[in-house]
């Protein structure tokens, strides 16, 4: 597998890789830990102009907690959030999820920046651009049909991260950088929706930094994940689910449920959510919540070994795995 | 382009030309003759090709030679000293935790990884920091117990 050539940039500050970024906008690619980009890069599915290395660049990997919460660089690899005391204390699922990436060697390297914004994946796409000039490309690669569904003018290949829907479940924000300004978005507005460009991001702006607010009174949340083994694999469906319980009459005062591995990206949903809301944590309630989640899983067969229908059956049950499992944890 | 750039290996400095392109194991092995780590799914999958960096398991099949300019690179070979055979390297031999020797650099590299964080590592944290490395031959028992041998002595 050879590397097209690029020219290889290793910014020494912030200032510098956004400046980077905003002269080669559009013709770059950032790279933190590699463990998404590299791969791309070998099998010449992704050929950029220009490569930022943003391993001098300080401030980029940090773990910051006060009252408000937690703030964490872009730049932070998973194994140190897995082993961070912060984390574990203000945001533990979190930890849970950034724990069941990949392996330990990618955990070393890579970053929740990173993770936030794989490429989406498919079987046909991640394949060298060697093997997929048999066809004609398909639509996320620039053709006009999907040779998986076999449908025009829409790309299907799924999301897979796992801190993703994590993160979404912790309400978190993302802060977006470039060289006109900072924006701070929730989590789920740096999502397209759509496979082909899954981050809605501008072609010269990054992201800095992930921000979670302060656990709740009362709260807890869970990730649950489902792959074929237990390390190494993407998710093929997961759910996570953060809970917040009324102290007084025990029901369900709050409830965000986020699905990965099945759709075009990370997915609240608040179907979900409402059957939750305001309801005693029953048996029933649970069901039902489980089953608006499997109506929102939108998986196609375009993952090894991902038999749609098994992850839809897959996300009901780790939805209502991970709805016990917040439940417990928020009753401390 | 090629640029010269250095790169500390096994504690020695050592200078290569390698346009950005090349990977840290492709320089490894093609210009210091290091072959220790080895090349198999060039993805990021298997682990064949894990060394240290910072002390740190890592895949050198996804790293970019120049992003390990700065970096303590440390491979198998570097493990023995002289003729002694590091108590890693001995336990897989002493084990039968060698078969066909494919994966094996990278095993000992990856419990080198977790041994010097935690000496005393359980059989299932052992596991858990080998789960990115995949053997074809043994069966994975051997190699478990071999690593879970060395951690013994310290626990």
């Amino acid at each position: 597998m050879r590397i097209e050539p690029f020219t290889y940039l290793r910014p020494a500050t912030w200032q510098e890789a956004y400046a980077a970024l905003a002269e080669h906008a559009g013709r770059t690619c950032i790279l933190a830990g590699g463990t998404d980009l590299v791969p791309r890069l070998k099998q010449q599915i992704t050929r950029p102009a220009y490569v930022i290395d943003m391993t001098d660049v300080e401030k980029y990997s940090y773990v910051h907690s006060d009252a408000s919460g937690l703030c964490i660089g872009a730049g932070t690899t998973l194994q140190a959030i897995a082993a961070s005391e912060d984390i574990k204390k203000g945001a533990p699922a979190l930890v849970e999820a950034a724990s069941k990436v990949a392996s330990q060697q990618i955990r070393n390297v890579g970053t929740v920046g990173g993770n936030l914004c794989q490429e989406t994946r498919c079987w046909y796409y991640n394949q060298s651009l060697s093997w997929k000039r048999a066809k004609p490309p398909c639509y996320k690669a620039g053709g006009e049909i999907c040779h998986v569904v076999n449908k025009p003018s829409q790309c299907y290949a799924a999301f897979q991260g796992d801190t993703a829907p994590a993160l979404l479940a912790l309400d978190a924000q993302v802060r977006i950088v470039s060289t006109h300004g900072v924006r701070i978005i929730p989590l789920e507005l740096l999502y397209s929706g759509k496979s082909e460009s899954p981050l809605a991001l501008a072609p010269d702006e990054m992201v800095a930094e992930v921000r979670i607010p302060a656990p709740a009174a009362g709260s807890g949340a869970s990730y649950m994940k489902f792959s074929h083994r237990r390390a190494v694999d993407f998710p093929l469906a997961a759910v996570a689910v953060w809970l917040q319980q009324d102290g007084s009459n025990g029901r369900i005062a709050d409830a965000r449920l986020a699905l990965s591995g099945v759709g075009s990206a990370p997915l609240r949903v608040p179907a979900a959510e409402e059957v939750l809301i305001g309801r005693e944590m029953d048996g029933a309630a649970i069901a039902e919540a489980a089953e608006a989640a499997v109506k929102a899983a939108r998986p196609v067969n375009n993952l090894h070994h991902g038999n749609p229908a098994l992850r839809r059956q897959m996300v009901g049950i780790l939805s209502r795995l991970a709805i016990e499992e917040a439940g417990k944890k928020a009753r401390g | 382009m090629k640029k010269f750039i250095q790169l500390m290996v096994n504690g020695e400095a050592h200078e290569v030309a390698a346009s950005a392109q090349r990977t840290l194991l492709e320089v490894l092995r093609e210009d210091l003759g290091l072959t220790g780590a080895k090349e198999a799914c060039g993805l990021g999958t298997c682990g064949a090709c894990t060394v240290l960096v910072n002390g740190k398991a890592t895949l050198a099949c996804l790293m970019l030679a120049h992003t390990a300019v700065g970096k303590e690179i440390t491979t198998v070979e570097g493990l023995a000293k002289g003729q002694e055979l590091h108590p890693l390297q001995q336990a897989f031999l002493d084990h039968g935790s060698v078969q066909c020797g494919f994966c094996s650099p990278g095993m000992i590299m990856s419990a080198k990884s977790l041994l010097d964080e935690k000496p005393a590592a359980t059989d299932e944290e052992i596991r858990a920091a080998l789960a990115g490395n995949l053997c074809r031959c043994t069966g994975y028992v051997k190699i478990v117990a071999a690593v879970s041998a060395v951690a013994e002595k310290s626990r």
